[in-house]
């Protein structure tokens, strides 16, 4: 056999084994990291604190700005939900983002909403507003209704109309926790430096509301594909994240719940519409802002919060799967490609230092490795080189320390307040950390290729195939339809 | 490769190691459940032990045998307890720790505050003293930990001193804890606020003392406007040309939240102030006041070039009632584009007006 060949699989090989251990190790480190973090957040929580932030007057107010595209089917239960949130004043801007359905009607006709001139200071631009509303019922409730722009453009128009010092921004399928505002500001309340926060997101599609659209049960999701994802998320969006926020490294806030300075989201020029996705655009905006603003002794931050504040719907098909994955990916890549100036770029800290390359390494690039690596299986299997060990040790690094982080992160969790009391819960969940890859891994990492593929060849910014379900709610249990009083529609449309 | 099956071999070890844990971990778990159930239980049983000496129903004397184990669910339940059934509640729980078989808790408790190496135990500990112990006992002591190096601790101190209602703690807690470079302002406040009535008449006195520093008589000028004392209404007004941008607007809040229709003439002036945000403050406090000679300073106000000042002042103006109202719809005709915007927003903010009402922009 050609031994030049030879030496290039070997490098190959030997590379990619490298690739697994780091990228897997960090992760572990991550997690482990995390995981004291949290410890000490929930040891930094003082007697009484919560009640203190909830009933003060001079708690900052917070405006909570909800985009909404063709969302009829959960837009009157999300804004439902975040009107009987716990804290002492905030306000709630649904921007209607050119939606094809029912959206603003549903919310028109339930919130019994009127046309009013709203003055606001156009900080950003963004595609025209065709009508704003207000609630009759609850005066803390807005609508802007604006032609199409995609999220970025609709989280802009909500900024220029909030009124508020403080901006959360959460997407139209999230459920909040009551409280999740009072443990979102407390880091701005006692830091002057926190910039900006996020939180803990987890799947909603196991949980269960009541009539009130208040959350009653936090299950995890019965299905797999959701089950898989909920893994996924406590190992990557729960543990790393955290892990990551305390080497300042943490490179996205999700759009689902993001929480900004005012000030702080138009000094980077707010949401960016021409990015795949505002979100991980809007963290490295941030970080970059952060690094380039620096004064002495006085460093901003972005916080993480450890306490589950968001649910939040993962896909139950394949086909949305493969959409948001894909979607995601493009978001990821576009991002580290527009800021590479901070790689490795000793002024932007650890996010230039340590963040940039992490993500782009073992993130943006990841599923080209992971194909490498399936593709050298299949040569070295055809031309029969020392293939039972090299296929043994690919086995070893790629999948079962993978299985190894998962089911440490499911385990970890164990330990923790917000562990799963049923047992056949943590045995489902043990498995999905071992099974996730067999198969949904594999599904994964051909949608982000293709994800690669859309974004550098095609240039394609659009989300793709979306679904929503409606919440599942006690009284569906019971049988009984908690139709609103004197709401048209019923139930079954929202 | 060599190395690579070493790292191998570790790694199936390790993923042995944790799949036994995993297995352990669910046969353990119903144990665990089991037992957290029975802790459960015992917290309810003691909590009941408490609510039943508060009702009388039960001698202090029950808890002197107290397992050592249980001593830190004592003092949280205690102190839990305290805060849901308010001030008498918490004077008669302390007793508690005055019998022969707690009354070391207490001692541990000062003495943590005082050695403990860990700022989290220190701050505990200076968190809970006011549930355990009586003031005389705890107030020296926390006194001296409003100067820990720590500020979390001292923050905790001062809640502490505040939830007691210990004015002479005032005063050190302006000069150590009114730190505006290093802790927000209005958690500093909310401790003033929690000392009610019993605060005023200390920082009255702090803020004619002649080296009383402007970010401390800051904080002294907003917590009196949040007690709506009308006594402080003097010694605020005398500080609302202060060359401090700050302490003017800080005083022109606290004079709305006083509510004392006395202020109104001085508001008025300093609506002409340069800068913004004083001003933006006195519009909103003359619409708490409700004075109506305060209208033709809002009606100028409607035109400022700060979209807060035009909005409170829009808004303080509904705020005045009728005349108030009639003098928005009137604005319709102001020369000033942003004058009209901001009445027609306010009026139909307030209901007062539909949108297809009003005038052109």
């Amino acid at each position: 056999m050609n031994t030049d060949l030879m030496t290039v699989l070997n490098i190959l090989i030997t590379l990619i084994f490298i690739y697994f251990v780091v990228m897997h190790g960090i992760y572990f480190l991550l997690i482990l990291l995390g995981f004291f973090a949290q410890k000490r957040y929930h040891h930094g929580i003082q007697f009484r604190e919560f009640k203190r932030i909830s009933q003060s007057p001079l708690s900052p107010p917070v405006s909570i700005v909800i985009a909404a595209y063709n969302e009829e089917k959960v837009i009157v239960n999300t804004v439902r939900n975040v009107l009987q949130l716990r804290y002492p004043q905030f306000e709630v801007i649904v921007v209607n983002d050119g939606s094809e359905d029912n959206t603003v009607q549903l919310l028109i006709d339930y919130f019994k909403m009127q046309p009013f001139d709203k003055v606001y200071k156009k900080h950003v631009e963004t595609k025209p507003v065709r009508a704003v509303y207000q609630s009759t019922t609850h005066p803390n409730l807005i609508v802007v209704d604006k032609e199409n722009g995609r999220r970025a453009d609709a989280n802009n128009a909500g900024a220029n109309y909030a009124r508020y010092p403080i901006i959360a921004q959460i997407d139209a399928d999230c459920l909040l926790e009551p409280d999740a505002l009072i443990y979102m500001i407390r880091p701005f309340i006692y830091n002057r430096n926190v910039v900006a926060a996020t939180g803990i997101i987890r799947p909603a599609n196991g949980i269960e509301v009541d009539s009130s659209c208040k959350i009653v049960k936090r299950n995890p999701p019965d299905k797999w594909l959701p089950l898989f994802q909920y893994v996924e998320y406590l190992r990557s969006f729960q543990w790393a994240r955290l892990g990551l926020s305390s080497l300042n490294s943490m490179l996205c806030m999700s759009g689902a719940f993001t929480f900004v300075r005012k000030e702080i989201f138009f000094a980077v020029g707010g949401a960016n519409v021409n990015a795949v996705v505002d979100d991980f655009e809007l963290t490295v905006s941030v970080h970059r802002y952060i690094h380039e603003h620096k004064k002495k002794g006085a460093m901003m931050e972005i916080a993480f919060v450890p306490d589950p504040g968001c649910y939040s719907q993962v896909p139950e098909t394949l086909k949305a799967f493969w959409s948001q994955r894909n979607f995601w990916q493009r978001a990821i890549l576009q991002s580290l490609l527009w800021n590479r100036d901070m790689a490795c770029n000793p002024r932007y800290g650890m996010a230039g230092m340590f963040a940039f390359p992490f993500f782009f390494i073992f993130e943006a690039i990841s599923a080209v490795v992971e194909l490498l690596a399936y593709f050298i299986a299949v040569v070295v299997t055809v031309l029969r080189i020392d293939t039972p060990s090299v296929l043994m040790l690919l086995f070893i690094f790629g999948v079962l320390l993978g299985t190894l982080v998962s089911i440490c992160a499911v385990l970890l969790q164990a330990t923790t307040r917000m562990r799963q009391e049923k047992t056949g819960t943590i045995i489902r969940l043990l498995l999905a950390g071992f099974l996730e890859h067999f198969g949904y891994h594999q599904f994964h990492m051909f949608s982000r290729l293709a994800g690669i593929f859309d974004l550098l060849v095609r240039g394609k910014l659009a989300y793709g195939y979306r679904e929503r379900t409606v919440y599942k709610t006690q009284a569906d249990q019971e049988g009984t339809a908690p139709a609103p009083e004197d709401f048209p529609y019923g139930r079954d449309l929202v | 490769m060599t190395l690579f099956f070493l790292i191998a071999k570790a790694l199936v070890i390790l993923f042995g190691i944790v799949v036994t844990l995993s297995v352990w971990v669910v046969l353990f778990n119903p144990r665990a459940m089991r037992r957290e159930a029975s802790a459960k239980k015992g917290r309810t049983a003691l909590r009941e032990s408490i609510l039943g000496y508060l009702r009388g129903e039960v001698h202090v004397s029950a808890f002197s045998s107290i397992a050592p184990e249980k001593e830190d669910l004592l003092i949280g339940l205690v102190a839990q307890i305290a805060e849901e059934y308010g001030e008498s509640a918490r004077q008669k729980l302390i007793y508690i720790f005055e019998t022969t078989g707690t009354h070391h808790i207490v001692q541990n408790e000062l003495r943590q505050l005082s050695e403990s190496k860990s700022w989290h135990k220190r701050q505990r500990t200076a968190t809970y003293l006011p549930y355990i112990a009586i003031n005389n006992v705890i107030v020296p002591p926390l006194l001296r930990a409003l100067e820990d190096k720590e500020l979390m601790v001292r923050f905790s101190a001062a809640h502490s001193l505040a939830k007691i209602r210990a004015t002479e703690a005032i005063v050190p807690i302006l000069e150590k804890i009114a730190l505006p470079a290093r802790w927000p302002i209005e958690r500093t406040i909310e401790i003033f606020i929690e000392m009610n009535s019993d605060a005023v008449d200390t920082l009255l006195e702090y803020l004619s003392f002649p080296g009383a520093k402007p970010d401390s008589k800051i904080y002294a000028i907003s917590a009196l406007g949040l007690q709506h004392t009308p006594k402080a209404v003097p010694a605020i007004l005398a500080h609302l040309n202060h060359s401090n941008k700050e302490i003017r607007i800080h005083c022109a809040r606290a004079l709305g939240n006083i509510g004392s229709s006395e202020a109104c003439p001085a508001l008025c002036e300093t609506m002409h102030d340069s800068e913004w945000e004083v001003r933006a403050a006195c519009a909103r406090s003359l619409g708490i006041l409700k004075v109506k000679n305060a209208l033709p300073f809002l009606l100028e106000g409607l035109g400022d070039p700060a979209w807060w000042v035009r909005y409170n002042s829009a808004d303080s103006l509904a705020e005045l009632g009728d005349e108030g109202v009639k003098a928005l719809k009137e604005a319709f005709s102001h020369n000033d584009k942003f004058a009209r915007n901001i009445s027609r927003q306010v009026l139909q903010e307030r209901n007062i007006l539909k949108s297809d009402q009003g005038v052109s922009q």
